[in-house]
């Protein structure tokens, strides 16, 4: 166990090292040098440019840019371009205010995609099976911020409430229990639909992995020695369907940043996704190219962790398989 | 998050994948039984349709229906609504002198915009998942084939990708390069390969230990040969139904960075950036997103349903269900 | 079974606690649920974020509007734009004239001998006469003769297009001067003194010997020198501020005549770069009579020099050279290097004495105020004034909505649905602007006034109002603010009339040729009317008025051109045939830039090339006109002579539509001291906020009237 984890510790630092330079050599996608503006390209001024070549070093050997880029990240002195503060702590904030969102939508999109996807299953080929698979694909299909501006136009013009942004603009003074309700409210809408094409797709995921276990010998079994259908179903059937979604859990993580720019631009919300659409409309490249970085970081510490996970939940997954 | 989640899908379903394709009589009833991916097909009927119309209607130096025309006298006009003709040239004038869909904030005909846009999204749509499915299975190929480190370099290289949020990356380089259609063609094929490189990976691992593969080899094909003549057409089965989802994720994607300001440049229409233009406008012009956010729904939901239908169509052991 | 329950109780509770906060959050209706103090708030929206919190300095609206708030000046406008005191209780303008004694024979003959004789020729004639035009004057005095040497900068080309300073010495020998102090300010004073002393009194070639240049190579600037600085005649208003007593500033120290003066000089401090200098530039002296009197002597008839003083006044105490030099110290600043504009007063601790008191900035986010308990008018009813920005026009409509920023600035297409809401009250006013197309009358084609009228006429202005602007505009026919009195309202606009269009071009020669074109000695009517792109109204008009010319027969070309392009290419240069612009305006009257016929050159802003005497006349003594009903009066010809030539076609004025909460009203008390709810009104010029300080926020929308419950 001790030495699975130490190889998969090790190869996780390996893809790390590629993601760093991955990471990195975005910005060699930007014009290089001055004299070689393109044209085509109004987004780059000399200045722009210039700014550039400062910020990453651009006239030093590749290996020192390199280095001295995530020496500059590491040590917190890599300064954004609009106002000049750290990288690493803007991100680090911006962080904090993603992760209610992100929470909240992740628990939703678990806590609902299960009992729909199992009760699909369950009855498969009945009214609500396929009311659920149609529905599924609508909101697979369903562009985010199409449905963020209905909901938006159905809560603004039948209710009148806010919103918009973190919480409602000047309740810092109100008591704790409205403060945290008026919270919760803000993160209701963003987080529902950033949750309904997970739900949708999780809940399909979930039906078919639930079909194939119910197919199984040991399910047919269990039945035949007359257990209730109740606990052949959530007992065995459930517990070796959940299987496979814990290495799932890992890949969601990159929606807390890559679904969310979306979302939370749509609803101002100060969060990472927020950061790296304004990053972009500033052309803070500090910022851009760090936050890459850090969200390709989280997702590697995800697949970590769910690794851990999957092997602690069922040892016998052959791990050199992978 | 949705397409990170689709890729573990496969990852796990490619185990069911058929060796061979079925014919096609089977393959068509199959089809024809599967009430969603029968609807799904009509409106994918229905939706190219409306781009080869679309193109023929917006595309020229002098198009039936100009979707760059600005008529500044009809500004944000409900759907259905007449032309205000006394004052528009003969050239500016609207086909039929009605705006079917309404107009947007300059004056623009909606309804050939939302034409054009049904050509971008149609291209955008097939490049770029043309680009990804050569990519992946060029690489799942000679991954499955080789084995060994050709295998472990190719797969790692996978799992760095998705390591990625992917719509941030392709937001990144696209904020990086100038502005065209092309680079994002390129951008969103080059970032949504690695699920199709693993289909084939796999279907590669299974097609390797069988006979005529054996066979090809001892009559001393060249590898290449082999590959890409003998098994590609073996394993293209789980690839057309990623391409046909690959389509519809695409088109998603597309509108998203259309959204955002950083999709197809202006003056050409996409429908992702009819939505973002109205989106100012959601009180007062409501059809602007409702149009082009219908568009983008009805078009992504047929390729999506006729997906799953192929799917299901090529799935042997469901068949048997 | 546990987990089946578990599986569809467990997401239905999350579901209901994520839902069951609705119930505790604010709505449009209840905006104080659980936060009474939001009555007490009002909050604001803007697009950009303030730069620079110091009303010398300033340069954006956001930065402008705060420092409103926060900082007051001398002097505002009222409700009905005349001019008030605030921090000048009142004020008082008089003026000081110079002229020099003239040693010419002719007149030593007439018996003015010496400056001493002419000075009791004057007062006897002062004493005795009582019928003169000459205005009451207080005080004469003679100045004696001195000299003095002066040095002066000139610029000189140097190599390749490059521009060299040099520095000279001129001697100036003044001879003696009267000086008469006027009690009223009269541009005409010194022809009617011409008129009493003799025709050729003030004759400036005369004191040629007076000026000596020493280098040869500026002998030929003499006669400018000489309008400079040895001027036959000189007018000098005064102004005397007397200025509040006991006012303070929100730090506890007292506003006087010292601050006055700093403010001044910080302005004209170069340094400081302040964009408010030309205002200042007029001003010779400021003088410091006593604590709270001020007296500000300007070097010549300038009268909007004197609307300039409604800028906010800086804290001396604060801002000083020593408060300057401590600061850059404590920061470890390079101290010749530092001044106002690096102090951090711009941006964490600006001090005024304006009936808010700046409380905290978040870039990006809010800027917050409070109010000032001591402000000298009593302080507001709101106890928080908040700034927040909100970048998109979006958010800002639904926050508004919402109740979470009480106003709202509605758009053109959006105020037709938004007048209905009645949850709203709604406000309109025309804006400090105006549209207009441009005719080059260095052209040949438009020099004829009748074809100008022409265009105009051919013209649907109500039309182009209707389509463009949503209806959310007025014609105008004019160049003054349609809402100031210098509009003459008796001039209504060109009437849309394109069978009278016809006539007055075939009066003009032109005739329709078989084509149906305009033509006129064998020469068809063709021309380019160009304006900028990126402005859709501007585009609209340009394609309208294309249109409604080639109705007439006339061949026009319509383009749009890049900003940067189109102002150095052809308007700056007068490189055009016809524009559509506009024009934002400030409250006075002074058209010397846009009209005056020596402003026509190259990168001025009279590009259209109009030339007439008899309005060049009228703009310089409007500008030096110090009586409002004259000036009126002189505006209301000017008015006219523009009207009748039709340099431009003037188009319309937009309106702008702001929302705000109905349950926001002002809260005043009547003569007996009772409360009284008072619904906000606008003012005669559309200005709804000018009572901001009674506004106040009712949980429900309120009851107008006495209030017998005071609670």
């Amino acid at each position: 166990m001790i030495s699975f984890l130490g190889r998969n510790f090790v190869e996780k630092l390996i893809t790390l090292f590629f993601i760093s330079i991955i990471s990195f050599s975005v910005v060699m996608l930007a014009p290089g040098d001055p004299s070689e503006i393109d044209p085509m390209n109004p987004k780059f001024t000399k200045e722009d440019i210039q700014r550039l070549r400062e910020a990453f070093d651009l006239d030093k050997p590749l290996y020192m840019q390199y280095y001295l880029y995530y020496k500059k990240l590491f040590t917190n002195t890599l300064l954004s371009y609009k106002d000049n503060q750290p990288v690493l702590s803007k991100i680090y904030e911006r962080f904090l205010n993603s992760l209610p969102l992100f929470i909240v939508g992740t628990f939703l999109t678990w806590c609902l995609a299960f009992p729909l996807g199992i009760h699909a299953a369950l009855r498969r080929q009945s009214f609500f099976d396929r009311s659920t698979t149609f529905f599924s694909y609508f909101f697979i299909s369903l562009p985010s911020f199409f449905l963020a501006y209905l909901s938006i136009i159905f809560m603004v013009k039948f209710f009148n409430v806010p919103v918009i942004g973190l919480a409602t603009f000047g309740r810092e003074s109100v008591g704790i229990w409205y403060m945290i309700n008026d919270r919760i409210w803000h993160l209701v809408l963003p987080s529902m639909l950033g949750a309904f094409a997970g739900i949708a797709i999780l809940s399909r995921y979930v039906r078919g992995q639930m079909l194939e276990v119910i197919e199984q010998d040991y399910i047919r079994t269990a039945k035949a020695k007359g257990l209730p259908d109740d606990q052949v179903y959530y007992k065995h059937a459930l517990r070796n369907a959940l299987l496979p979604f814990i290495t799932m859990f890992g890949l969601v993580i990159p929606g807390l940043i890559g679904g969310s720019v979306i979302i939370e631009s749509i609803f101002a919300w100060p969060g990472m996704g927020r950061l790296g659409y304004d990053a972009i409309l500033a052309r803070d490249y500090p910022v851009i190219l760090s936050l890459n970085f850090v969200a390709a970081c989280l997702v590697l510490l995800g697949t970590f962790v769910s690794d851990v996970f999957y092997m602690a939940a069922d040892p016998r997954i052959s791990i050199q398989d992978k | 998050m949705s397409e990170d989640i689709e890729k573990t899908v496969y990852r796990h379903d490619d185990s069911d994948l058929p060796p061979h394709i079925s014919n096609v009589k089977r393959f068509w009833l199959q089809l024809c039984q599967n009430p969603l991916a029968f609807w799904g097909l009509i409106l994918l009927g229905l939706f190219f349709l409306t781009a080869i119309s679309g193109t023929i209607l917006t595309h020229g130096d002098n198009p039936i229906m100009d979707p760059e025309q600005v008529r500044l006298v009809d500004t944000l006009k409900s759907p259905l609504s007449k032309a205000n003709i006394e004052l528009l040239t003969p050239k500016e004038r609207p086909l039929f002198d009605i705006y079917f869909l309404g107009t947007d904030k300059l004056g623009r005909d909606v309804l050939s915009r939302a034409l054009q846009g049904a050509h971008v999204s149609l291209l955008v749509g097939f490049i770029s998942v043309g680009i990804s499915v050569l990519l992946g299975i060029i690489l799942g190929a000679l991954a499955g084939y080789y084995g060994n480190y050709v295998d472990s370099i190719i797969m790692r290289a996978v799992d760095i990708m998705l390591c990625f949020p992917s719509f941030f990356l392709i937001l990144t380089i696209i904020a990086l390069l100038p502005a065209s259609i092309w680079n994002i063609m390129i951008v969103i094929g080059l970032t949504s390969w690695p699920g199709i490189a693993r289909f084939v990976r796999a279907e590669f691992l299974s097609l390797r230990k069988q006979d005529f593969v054996t066979a090809a080899e001892a009559l001393g094909l060249s590898k290449f040969r082999i590959m890409f003549v003998h098994m590609v057409p073996n394993a293209i089965a789980p690839v057309l139904v990623s391409a046909t989802i690959g389509v519809a994720s695409a088109i998603l994607t597309e509108s998203g960075l259309s959204f955002l300001g950083f999709g197809v440049p202006p003056p050409d229409a996409s429908w992702g950036n009819i939505l973002a233009d109205g989106k100012e406008f959601i009180f007062d012009a409501p059809w602007l997103f409702i149009v082009s956010g219908t568009a983008i729904l009805v078009t992504v939901l047929a390729f999506n349903l006729f997906g799953e239908g192929l799917r299901d169509a090529l799935n042997p052991k469901l068949r048997e269900l | 079974m546990f987990i089946k329950r578990f599986l569809i109780f467990f997401p239905a509770i999350v579901l209901l606690i994520l839902l069951q906060s609705y119930f505790w959050v604010p709505n449009y209706e209840n905006q104080a649920k659980g936060n009474p103090s939001r009555l007490t708030q009002y909050i604001t929206a803007s697009i950009g974020d303030a730069s620079v919190l110091n009303p010398i300095l300033n340069a954006d609206s956001a930065s402008s509007e705060i420092c409103d708030k926060i900082f007051e000046g001398l002097i505002d406008r009222d409700e009905d734009l005349k001019l008030r005191g605030r921090l000048a209780k009142d004020w008082k303008i008089y003026e000081e004239v110079l002229f020099y004694f003239n040693d010419h024979p002719k007149w030593l003959k007439k018996g003015f001998t010496s400056p001493q004789t002419l000075k009791n020729f004057l007062e006897k004639f002062f004493n005795q006469s009582t019928s003169h035009q000459l205005g009451h004057i207080e005080q004469i005095a003679i100045l004696p003769s001195y000299q003095e040497e002066k040095n002066v900068v000139e610029q000189l080309p140097a190599g390749q297009g490059g521009i060299k300073e040099e520095k000279h010495k001129i001697t100036l020998q003044h001879p003696p001067r009267l000086k008469i102090i006027l009690t009223e300010v009269d541009q005409d004073f010194f022809s009617k003194l011409e008129g009493l002393l003799g025709e050729g009194y003030f004759d400036q070639k005369r004191l040629k010997g007076s000026l000596i240049i020493s280098d040869a190579r500026f002998q030929e600037k003499e006669e400018l020198y000489l309008k400079q600085y040895l001027p036959v005649t000189e007018h000098n208003p005064v102004i005397i501020f007397h200025l509040r007593q006991g006012v303070q500033f929100s730090d506890g120290h007292e506003f006087d005549a010292e601050d006055v003066r700093f403010t001044y000089e910080a302005i004209m401090n170069p340094e400081n770069r302040s964009p408010r200098r030309p205002d200042f530039e007029p001003v010779k002296k400021i003088e410091i009579l006593n604590k709270y009197k001020v007296k500000i002597i300007y070097k010549r008839l300038f009268q909007p020099a004197l609307t300039a003083w409604g800028i906010g006044v800086l804290p001396e105490h604060l801002l000083n050279q020593e408060q300057l030099i401590r600061e850059a110290q404590n920061k470890g600043l390079d101290v010749s290097k530092f001044g106002l504009r690096q102090s951090d007063f711009n941006k964490m601790r600006p001090v005024g004495t304006g009936p808010f008191i700046f409380a905290e900035w978040r870039s990006d986010q809010y800027i917050k105020l409070v109010r000032n308990e001591s402000y000298w008018e009593g302080p507001p009813h709101y106890h928080e004034y908040i700034y927040r920005v909100i970048p998109d026009m979006l958010t800002q409509e639904l926050e508004f909505y919402a109740g979470a920023v009480d106003h709202y600035g509605a758009m053109a297409h959006q105020v037709d649905r938004l007048k209905k809401e009645t949850r709203f009250r709604n406000f309109s006013g025309l804006s400090y602007s105006y549209s207009y197309i441009g005719y080059n009358l260095r052209r040949e084609l438009f020099q004829d006034k009748r074809v100008r009228k022409a265009l105009g006429m051919a013209i649907n202005i109500p039309q182009i109002i209707d389509y463009v602007l949503y209806g959310e505009g007025e014609a105008t026919s004019g160049p003054f603010l349609k809402q100031t009195d210098y509009y003459n309202r008796g001039i209504k606009p060109l009437p849309y009339d394109p069978q009278q269009a016809l006539e007055l071009l075939r009066q003009a020669g032109w005739e329709r040729n078989s084509d149906g074109l305009l033509q006129k000695d064998g020469k068809i009517f063709e021309f380019t009317l160009i304006t900028n792109n990126g402005n859709p109204y501007r585009e609209a008009i340009l394609l309208i008025a294309q249109n409604a010319w080639k109705n007439l027969g006339i061949k026009v070309s319509a383009d749009r051109v890049e900003w940067s392009v189109f102002l150095q290419k052809h308007v700056d240069v007068g490189n055009f045939d016809a524009v559509v612009l506009g024009w934002t305006m400030g409250i006075d009257p002074d058209l010397y830039q846009i009209w005056h016929s020596s402003q026509t050159g190259h990168f001025q802003l009279n590009f259209v090339n109009y030339q007439n005497p008899e309005a060049d006349n009228l703009i310089v003594r409007i500008r030096q006109e110090y009586n409002e009903e004259k000036q009126i009066e002189l505006c209301h010809q000017l008015h006219e002579i523009i009207f009748d030539d039709q340099p431009y076609t003037f188009l319309y004025v937009a309106k702008w539509t702001a929302l705000l909460d109905k349950k926001i009203a002002i809260l005043d008390k009547d003569d007996k001291g009772v409360p009284v709810i008072k619904k906000i009104t606008p003012t005669k010029t559309g200005t709804y906020s000018f009572y901001f300080n009674k506004w106040i926020k009712f949980l429900t929308v309120p009851l107008y009237g006495p209030q017998l419950d005071t609670g």
